[in-house]
């Protein structure tokens, strides 16, 4: 009965993950058919559709899926349903590094870009954890305060950075977040992303739903909490850094996307995982769309549009009140 | 033998030591209760036996084995543990949460689990939770969550069970079926069952032993009927009382009781 329900809401998402698929990619400042896919390869319009649009579809897919997962990630890790890498300053560290390391004159290849932003992700993300250790571990309100005061804290660093330097253009993809000029190879980088994060899943997700519970209950069950908090607090690095390796800092998916499959479908971490991720691509999907069409051709900020539906999302959270219950 | 045995073990919080060098025997198919005023470190001792708590010096030995031995999954597989305020996100469901009880016997990389579901559904039964097996934690009422969470440690189906204060907030038909549970489990199929009781006299009628603890020491180990004293209660919990043995049962019950203090 219950797995029933599973695969069934899998299966909506998943069919409704390829219809956004196929939307996004035929829209943008002009609207072309699928079947250009297969038209004259000589035509301007084909060449658009894989040249352009194709790599920015998957990059938008994976990405969504990415900072998706980081969000559910997160919120386990910390006990906490708001939490999420771009309120606790993990994406704005990383899109920092970027800025830093570019305006020292690193190229910004695809390669380059991964372990900056890996490095700042996983940097602001020990600062953050280092501000909220107490002596019995991690305290939940101070995380998100004290991560989202050095969120805001970082991205006024990086946005003085870009005005001081008049480097403001140069990093716009990055400031707003976006997808414009994705290609092949950060598909890629994305690919490699979500394949060693899907392993890590596999492998350690009984694991992994066990960081919802306090660790005295969970090492009673057997588990190693200390560890595992380590190795999941990696995988957000991960997921957070190569995500705004390719699009910039995008707030809120993270923060909604998991709080509404977890409304639909109340379960353990390892059932919740495929449902987030599908429902992560599909907005991000659906967004990415918007930012591309409704103002064809200028195109509107990303992180702007996301933070409109994430803030909406968190409203309502926050207006239900809390999910962690103590007895 | 003794299921468990803390021999002379130290243990504290940071720099500050609860208990120093005290012993405790869990005789093995027997249910033993720990009592003692608030703070007088029965949550310690529990979870340091547990093995959950890593003490300072000293020795827990399991079946006569020395507990550090064990892996997490293994003991986990031999000790049960229900901490007093547990903490779960509000939205896993009853279910779910007590399949979380099975993480010790999942193994291989699709976390295999042979007995799993026939044991969840057992311990469901037993805990008489089943009929709430999809409603989310965070629509429970207290009781109704603590019998959840003893439904998860039941799934671990270890020969040891010790659980912190499992009566708190069940109303007094609940707090019997649980006790009645832990006694059928102990009869039936032999578990050694630890548990912090704060009602002495529910205390006295369920345990086979007890051990008071007082300010971090053991005062005293033995039969309800060794340990429940008046002048104990007088010292330990400033109360007067008056013992009485009704003709029908073994056990000790606390009679027209009222604290010292303000006398
Ligand atoms: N996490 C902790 N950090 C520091 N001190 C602690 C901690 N937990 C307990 N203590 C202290 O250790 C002592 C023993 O606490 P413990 O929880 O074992 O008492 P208890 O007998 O279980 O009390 P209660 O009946 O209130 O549950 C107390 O003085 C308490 O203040
Ligand atoms: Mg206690």
């Amino acid at each position: 009965m219950k797995t029933k329900k599973l695969t069934w809401i899998n299966g909506v998402l998943l069919l409704i993950l390829i219809l956004a698929f196929v939307a996004n990619l035929c829209g943008g400042v002009q609207w072309y058919g699928l079947n250009q896919l297969w038209a004259d390869p000589n035509l301007m319009a084909t060449k658009i559709m894989w040249t352009i649009r194709l790599p920015r579809s998957l990059s938008v897919v994976l990405v969504g899926a990415l900072l998706a997962f980081s969000g559910q990630l997160m919120q386990a890790l910390s006990k906490n349903p708001i939490a999420d890498p771009s309120i606790l300053g993990v994406n704005a560290g990383a899109m920092l590094a970027l800025m830093i390391g570019s305006l020292f004159g690193i190229s910004l290849s695809v390669f380059n870009t991964m372990w900056l932003s890996i490095c700042g992700a996983l940097i602001t993300f020990l600062i953050v954890l280092g501000l909220s250790m107490t002596k019995q571990g991690i305290d939940p309100l101070r995380f998100i305060l004290g991560g989202t005061v050095f969120a805001s804290f970082i991205s006024c660093i990086a946005y003085a950075v870009s005005l001081l330097t008049n480097s403001s253009v140069q990093f716009r993809n990055l400031l707003v977040g976006g997808f414009s000029g994705a290609t092949y190879s950060q598909v890629e980088l994305l690919t490699v992303g979500i394949i060693v994060v899907i392993v890590l899943v596999v492998v350690l997700r009984k694991s992994l739903t066990l960081l919802v519970l306090d660790d005295a209950t969970a090492s009673s069950l057997g588990a190693k909490p200390g560890v595992t908090r380590i190795i999941a607090s990696l995988m957000v690095v991960i997921c957070a850094g190569i995500s705004v390796a390719v699009a910039g800092n995008i707030g809120f998916v993270g923060l909604g996307i998991p709080q509404v499959i977890n409304y639909l479908h109340p379960d353990a971490l390892e059932r919740n995982v495929v449902p987030t991720m599908l429902a992560g691509g599909i907005f991000m999907l659906v967004v990415d769309l918007i930012a591309k069409t409704l103002a064809a051709p200028t195109e509107l900020p990303l992180s702007a549009l996301s933070a409109i539906f994430g803030g909406a999302f968190l409203f309502i959270i926050v207006a239900k009140g809390s999910r962690v219950t103590q007895i | 033998m003794d299921a468990i045995f803390g021999d002379q073990i130290t243990v504290g919080y940071g720099k500050r030591n609860v208990l120093t060098n005290q012993s405790v025997h869990i005789h093995s198919g027997q249910i033993t209760g720990l009592i003692g005023p608030n703070g007088s470190g029965k949550s310690t001792i529990l979870k340091s036996i547990s093995g959950i708590k890593p003490i300072e010096h000293g020795r827990i030995s399991v079946e006569g084995q020395d507990i550090d031995v064990l892996n997490p999954k293994q003991r986990a597989k031999q000790i049960a543990y229900l901490e007093q305020a547990p903490t779960v996100p509000g939205d896993l469901t009853v279910k779910s949460m007590v399949k979380l009880g099975r993480y010790a016997y999942c193994h291989g990389l699709f976390g295999k689990d042979e007995h799993g579901e026939t044991q969840i559904k057992k311990a469901m039964v037993e805990a008489q939770v089943a009929e709430l097996a999809n409603r989310r934690i965070d629509a429970l009422s207290g009781g109704q969550r603590q019998r959840a969470f003893i439904a998860m440690t039941l799934a671990h189906n270890s020969p040891v069970i010790m659980l912190d204060e499992p009566t708190t907030y069940l109303d007094l038909t609940h707090q019997l079926d649980v006790l009645n549970l832990l006694k059928h489990l102990n009869h039936t199929q032999d578990k050694t069952v630890v548990l912090v009781l704060h009602d002495l006299n529910q205390a006295a009628q369920y345990c086979d032993q007890l051990i008071c603890i007082n300010e971090g020491q053991v005062v005293k180990t033995g039969t309800p009927k060794e340990v429940l004293t008046e002048e104990l209660l007088a010292d330990i919990f400033q109360v007067k009382a008056k013992i009485t043995f009704q003709s029908s049962c073994q056990y000790p019950q606390l009679m027209d009781y009222e604290t010292l203090v303000n006398q």
